[in-house]
């Protein structure tokens, strides 16, 4: 393909490509973290549950006929409820055998998510509706049309206006936890525990309630991306376990121990990916965006931007 | 120090495991256990005898006529049996397999309603392969042996290609009802019912050159199977056509934002956007490419025009025009008693995966409609059908040509103010 012209706006166009994918995986790579952060566990469920909440939010606002900020917000209360569940089912009991057990009953995990939505909403994608347009987003879509259109005059880039909506709504997500775990009390309970369970249960500190909450949180995120998702996914299908190990790298090269890293590592994977997709070839992106999460682990394997944890044996 | 070193271990067994999963993925299997056929077809036995009669109508059309009475009894004794080795689960990917079920059944409801074959009715066992070659011999030959079947039918070719030496060895029609590669050649029992791909890159070059009027195209295609072969052969067809590609792109079907890929199309100069996949992706090609303000002609393949298109790209796709082999807002009497039975069963518009179930029922039953239980005759039966018309097309088969279809079964459709229509040829 010599013949390729690519100048400052298809670069541009790449990376906004790349911020979309990414805000997507950030949100992801923040449900792992957090979990990781609570128990030192990778939760292989995560690509599912964000299945599992595009359909949850599809189902109720196609067949109650609820306004989708509803959807929205009941797919995120059903899905963290679904991984509260499976925290007091399925992950409590293994955690007394290690986190070695534990991770072998989240791969149990997403098998039984996986095929658990596939024989309820069957296993091809279900187109999911564009809702810019539904209230309340349609406050701002018009004017995010208009800024569209007029950077797609001035850059010669053009996007979905969707995609402002995906990643501010994403980022959005991303400030909340951060404040949940920096202001409140329970958040600040919830790192006591991560740092040393032994000594926060001292402290008076339920830890088997904090893992709870941790997971609870995590789907709920899972299913905000598959609803932000959406539009851009569908709903269904098996795309469930690419977006998982994409948020997995993404939380990898940011850092698995810090949160803002985690989301950070979730755009950066984005951005890399459709760069190399979009300047080399888009054969090879997984190989390059896998291939920098191995540099990065083996220079820095706390993530680009993790704090080494200090710990005493 | 010990903690450090636990939870990079669990670290790497993360990434162990994931590189599992996914190679897992790529052979796409399912650990679904499957050990009893899935479902037995239709009832053989009783449809009511006014149902059966309303039946008959379409059937009157279709290839495989009613017995002589006006009101067809219903079929008696044992059910003729065939297989269907498909994808019916699937990791990674559509599990197109169910399409094909969904056709198949019309059809086995519709031949059984206007009183089967010679009397007798008909059965399709179905069996899951899902998407591996490895299960999908291994079905087949609990087919051949238990079930007794009188011919197979398969919706990929991967399986057909591993298929083809069993099939031979034991003297059972297969079906491949699938494109992408021709797996009947030199096979004494295998058939095909889709135009090959170098026919249908032959009508889209023509399309893009006499009727768009371009010089060039882009082409955007699913790494998958489908995707990558069918791209390559229409690259080399367009070529000799005089056509330009400008650019080969993969793309990957779960990725949320594809704009990366369209991005390079557009900076590669194209005239056209030429898209091979199945959806949900290239909807959100053609999402993309309107986003940026790229108004290039969008043309796809055969699968790209699936009728779930139009609801997930709604106005990015209007004015797209496909390679088809049936108009399903407006079939023609060929393929109305397909696109009719279909939409009554399932209540919604066929696309062409329920399409080539059909047709390779159709075909098994005008192979057994002569051939009986004998596995041979039926074989010598559809290795000499002359104009047999089923929705694909029409098929002329000869000991040399086990697909039979020409340029003349595929028409170009267009998308029109959200609608399906057929393409007005402005030459």
């Amino acid at each position: 393909m010599s013949g390729l012209t690519i100048g400052p706006a298809e670069v541009i166009q790449f990376t906004i490509g790349g911020l979309t994918n990414g805000a997507i995986y950030a949100l992801v790579a923040l449900g792992l973290h957090i979990i990781f952060k609570a128990t030192r566990v990778l939760n292989f469920v995560q690509g599912e549950q964000v299945v599992i909440g595009g359909l949850l939010a599809l189902t109720v606002s196609t067949t109650l006929h609820a306004p989708i900020f509803l959807a929205f917000v009941a797919a995120m209360i059903i899905g963290g409820a679904i991984g509260y569940a499976f925290e007091r089912i399925a992950i409590r009991p293994a955690y007394r055998l290690g986190e070695l057990a534990t991770i072998m009953v989240t791969i149990g995990g997403f098998v039984v998510f996986k095929n658990g939505h596939q024989l309820i909403w069957g296993k091809e994608s279900i187109p999911f509706p564009d809702f810019a347009f539904d209230f309340p987003f349609s406050l701002a879509t018009p004017a995010f049309q208009g800024f569209a259109e007029a950077f797609l005059k001035a850059t010669g880039a053009g996007f979905n206006p969707f995609a402002i909506w995906v990643i501010l709504l994403s980022i959005l997500g991303v400030v909340a936890v951060h404040l949940f775990f920096q202001k409140t009390l329970f958040g600040k309970a919830m790192r006591a525990v991560a740092d040393n369970t032994k000594a926060s249960e001292l402290m008076g500190i339920d830890s088997t309630q904090v893992t709870a909450v941790a997971f609870a949180m995590s789907a709920a995120l899972a299913a905000a991306a598959g609803i932000l998702g959406g539009p851009l996914l569908n709903a269904g299908g098996s795309y469930g376990i690419e977006i998982a190990v994409k948020g997995f790298s993404g939380a990898i090269v940011g850092g698995f121990g810090s949160s803002l890293g985690s989301v950070a590592g979730g755009f950066i994977v984005g951005i890399i990916e459709a760069l190399s997709g979009g300047l080399i070839s888009s054969s090879y992106k997984d190989a390059i965006s896998f291939g920098i999460m191995l540099l990065v682990l083996l220079v820095r394997p706390s993530g680009i931007f993790g704090e080494k944890e200090v710990r005493r044996s | 120090m010990l903690r450090s070193i636990k939870s990079r271990s669990s670290a790497i067994l993360g990434i162990v495991v994931i590189v599992a999963l996914l190679a897992g993925c790529a052979q796409a299997v399912t650990s679904t256990p499957t050990a009893a056929p899935k479902t037995a077809a239709t009832a053989p036995a009783g449809p009511a005898p006014t149902k059966a009669g309303e039946a008959t109508k379409p059937a009157a059309a279709s290839p495989t006529p009613a017995p002589a009475a006006a009101k067809p009894a219903a079929p008696t004794g044992t059910p003729y049996k065939i297989g269907g080795n498909l994808m019916l689960s699937v990791t990674g990917g559509t599990a197109i397999g169910q399409d094909y079920k969904a056709g198949m059944d019309s059809a086995t409801e519709m031949i059984n309603a206007a009183g089967g074959i010679n009397g007798r009715p008909i059965q399709v066992v179905y069996y899951d392969n899902e998407n591996s070659q490895d299960k999908a011999l291994q079905l087949a030959k609990k087919m051949i042996q238990e079930d007794k079947i009188l011919g197979m039918v398969t919706d990929r070719t991967a399986q057909a290609l591993a298929l083809g030496p069993l099939v031979e060895e034991s003297g059972v029609v297969l079906i491949n009802a699938t494109g992408g590669y021709d797996a009947t050649k030199g096979k004494k029992w295998v058939f095909q019912n889709v135009p090959r791909e170098e026919i249908e890159s032959d009508v889209l070059s023509e399309h893009l050159k006499n009727n768009l009027k371009v010089k060039s195209f882009a082409l955007i295609h699913d790494e998958n199977q489908y995707g990558t072969t069918g791209a390559k052969i229409h690259e080399e067809v367009a070529a000799k056509k005089g056509l330009k590609v400008t650019a080969n792109i993969a793309y990957n079907n779960n990725s949320p934002d594809l704009s990366t890929e369209v991005t390079r199309a557009k900076a590669s100069g194209a005239e056209a956007l030429v898209i091979w996949g199945i959806p949900p992706g290239p909807a959100n090609i053609a999402k993309a490419a309107r986003n940026m303000g790229w108004n290039v002609p969008l043309v796809g393949s055969v699968a790209t025009a699936n009728p779930v298109l139009i609801d997930l790209a709604g106005k990015a796709v209007d004015g797209m025009t496909f390679t088809a082999w049936f108009d399903t807002q407006n079939p023609d009497k060929n393929d109305k008693p397909f696109v009719d039975a279909y939409k009554k069963k399932f209540n919604k518009t066929p696309g062409i995966f329920a399409a080539l179930g059909w047709d390779s029922v159709l075909l098994l039953a005008e192979g057994i409609k002569k051939g009986g239980d004998d596995r041979a005759k039926v074989r010598d039966a559809l290795e000499n059908l002359k104009g047999f018309v089923g929705v694909v097309g029409e098929y002329n088969m000869s000991p040399t040509e086990h697909n039979g279809l020409t340029a003349e079964s595929i028409l170009l459709t267009q998308i029109k103010d959200g609608k399906w229509t057929v393409f007005k040829q402005t030459r």
